[in-house]
């Protein structure tokens, strides 16, 4: 199986500076290494079983060897296009990058919360069939058997097909590779594309008409050295503001 | 162009905040649901004009229907299309999208129509800040976690029954595995959460005692599953777990790092109690109790009992 494991794509919303005055500077964004992205170029490994090749692909410039550090054969990175870009855009970007690769059987996303859109927009765009909230995946028989969560548990699903696979990540990662693997993995082969070589047609877009700092909700907060007078005042508050 | 929209329920959250949300475009509203008959009559009664009922079955995941329900959307051409932001409504928004050419956000607040074109407000950099957006064309996106919600209305609208579209047959379940013991906090309207704030595992059941007499469900912070092991992983609530979206968060000894805050900023109401003045979480709760835990949970868990 061929796959493909996208990482480092997301900004990072604490980066994000907003002014007293309600405008948002995004001048500090880029894109970052997400919480998800380790498990996803486990699942990424995982799905293309032992014979299979796994190709990294970010967003990001700099340090591009996350994913190669991991199992990936080779990474490609997407340049020149703006952090800032919105989600369609850089669905649109990915989606034109894995078609120039050929047959790709899986491709596999952080399913980041920093930006839920994209990687349900890749799957649209890619027009595959596409599967949130992964926590694994395995090549066995023939077949891609994908293991996500459902309600409070989980659903084993078989899947035929090239398909897209969105992965959340339930803590950190535990065995980071140590500097030798890092070095080894920045020998592996990086290939660059870039952004306008791919998005040949515009994609719908957003105009920004405006921003403005949230409406303010102050915290009301009782002193608890009188822990029977704060518990009674606090109670009384909720009663008239209809929490309850 | 209409100003028609859809609302597409595919998880079992309620779905009158996308059908409030959606009412502000001023068109008729159709709620597009995959799933049980339950599911499509609770969403019936949200104020929503006309329910499509794509039903799903044990051995079909719901993603088999992404297809059929872009072909619907592409015939339809709602003008905005939107959901919650969960799994698997998330992946019918891509799928209609794409095929719309709609542009797409997220953490949508409201939306209404200007001189043709449709207007959104979002939230953006977690919550700091709202953006309002103008779209010409379509438009597609999941709603914020914690968005207003209705009492349910007393009409119902009408259920169609899709049953002229078959779902593609190249996704398959094998099997489901419902955790017994594990912690539904999807759906919880009441949660008491605990943080290291609590300082040793007895005085859990100060919390356990609180959360029985608020019917609350019980979660917890990533240290005291991970570093302490007093609580199992579907207790944990943050940004990398699980994100929960309850009517009341009460969180006793929590700090209020980004990290775990994440996860409940779909809760309507915060409360926090904590020994700590400058503990962040005071700036982020709607209200909070300055004091010590050992004296305060006790009475508080009187209180509530008598609500």
């Amino acid at each position: 199986m061929k796959s493909v494991v996208v990482f480092k794509w997301a900004i990072d919303p604490r980066d994000i500076r907003v002014n007293a005055d309600g405008s948002v500077d995004w001048s500090a964004v880029s894109p970052w290494v997400g919480d998800d992205d380790y498990l996803a170029v486990q699942v990424a490994c995982s799905a293309s079983g032992q014979e299979g090749e796994v190709t990294g692909l970010t967003l990001a410039g700099g340090d591009v060897a996350f994913a190669a550090a991991r199992g990936a054969q080779r990474t490609v990175a997407i340049e020149g296009l703006p952090a800032t870009a919105d989600a369609m855009t850089v669905a649109k970007a990915l989606a034109e990058a894995i078609h120039s690769f050929g047959d790709v059987d899986v491709v596999v996303i952080g399913d980041s919360a920093w930006e839920p859109s994209v990687p349900v927009m890749l799957g649209g765009l890619l027009g595959w069939t596409t599967v949130m909230a992964v926590d694994e995946a395995k090549f066995e028989g023939g077949k891609l058997h994908v293991t996500r969560r459902f309600g409070t548990g989980t659903q084993e699903l078989c899947v035929s097909g090239p398909i897209v696979l969105g992965v959340a990540a339930k803590r950190e990662e535990e065995n980071k590779p140590g500097m030798r693997a890092v070095i080894t993995a920045r020998k592996k082969p990086v290939t660059t594309i870039q952004a306008d070589e791919l998005m040949k047609e515009s994609v719908p877009a957003f105009t920004l008409h405006s921003t403005h700092l949230p409406e303010a909700t102050p915290s009301r907060l009782f002193d608890g050295e009188d822990p029977d007078g704060a518990v009674s005042q606090l109670v009384q508050a909720l009663q008239a503001d209809g929490v309850f | 162009m209409n100003n028609d929209s859809w609302i597409i329920v595919a998880d079992d959250v309620p779905a009158g905040s996308l059908s409030l949300i959606a009412r502000g475009l001023g068109g008729r509203v159709t709620a597009v649901v995959v799933g049980s008959r339950e599911r499509a009559e609770a969403a019936a009664v949200t104020g929503v004009d006309e329910v499509i009922w794509y039903a799903a079955n044990e051995e079909i995941p719901v993603e088999a229907w992404t297809e059929c329900i872009a072909k619907a959307a592409e015939k339809a051409r709602p003008r905005v299309i939107l959901a919650a932001n969960m799994p698997m409504a998330r992946v019918f928004v891509g799928a209609a999208a794409a095929r719309l050419g709609a542009a797409v956000t997220s953490s949508v607040m409201a939306v209404m129509l200007e001189e043709g074109r449709v207007i959104v407000k979002r939230s953006v950099a977690e919550g700091r800040a709202v953006e309002v957006l103008e779209a010409e064309g379509f438009v597609a996106g999941m709603i914020i976690e914690g968005a207003e919600e209705e009492e349910a209305s007393s009409v119902s609208a009408k259920i169609t029954a899709v049953t002229d579209y078959m779902p593609e047959n190249n996704i398959k379940v094998e099997a489901t595995h419902v955790e017994t013991g594990s912690a539904d906090l999807s759906s919880a309207e009441r949660v008491v959460s605990v943080g290291a704030g609590i300082g040793s595992k007895d005085k859990i059941e100060l919390v356990r005692q609180l959360a029985d007499a608020f019917h609350a469900e019980i979660s917890c912070s990533l240290p005291l599953c991970d570093n302490y092991r007093w609580f199992d992983h579907s207790r944990v609530v943050g940004s990398s777990t699980q994100r929960i979206s309850p009517r009341i968060y009460l969180a006793v000894g929590i700090s209020g790092q980004p990290q775990h805050m994440m996860g409940v900023r779909g809760a309507r109401t915060i409360i926090a109690v904590n020994n700590d003045p400058e503990a962040p979480i005071f700036g982020k709760c709607n209200y909070g109790i300055i004091g010590d835990l050992n004296k305060i949970l006790p009475v508080l868990t009187t209180a509530l009992a008598k609500i």
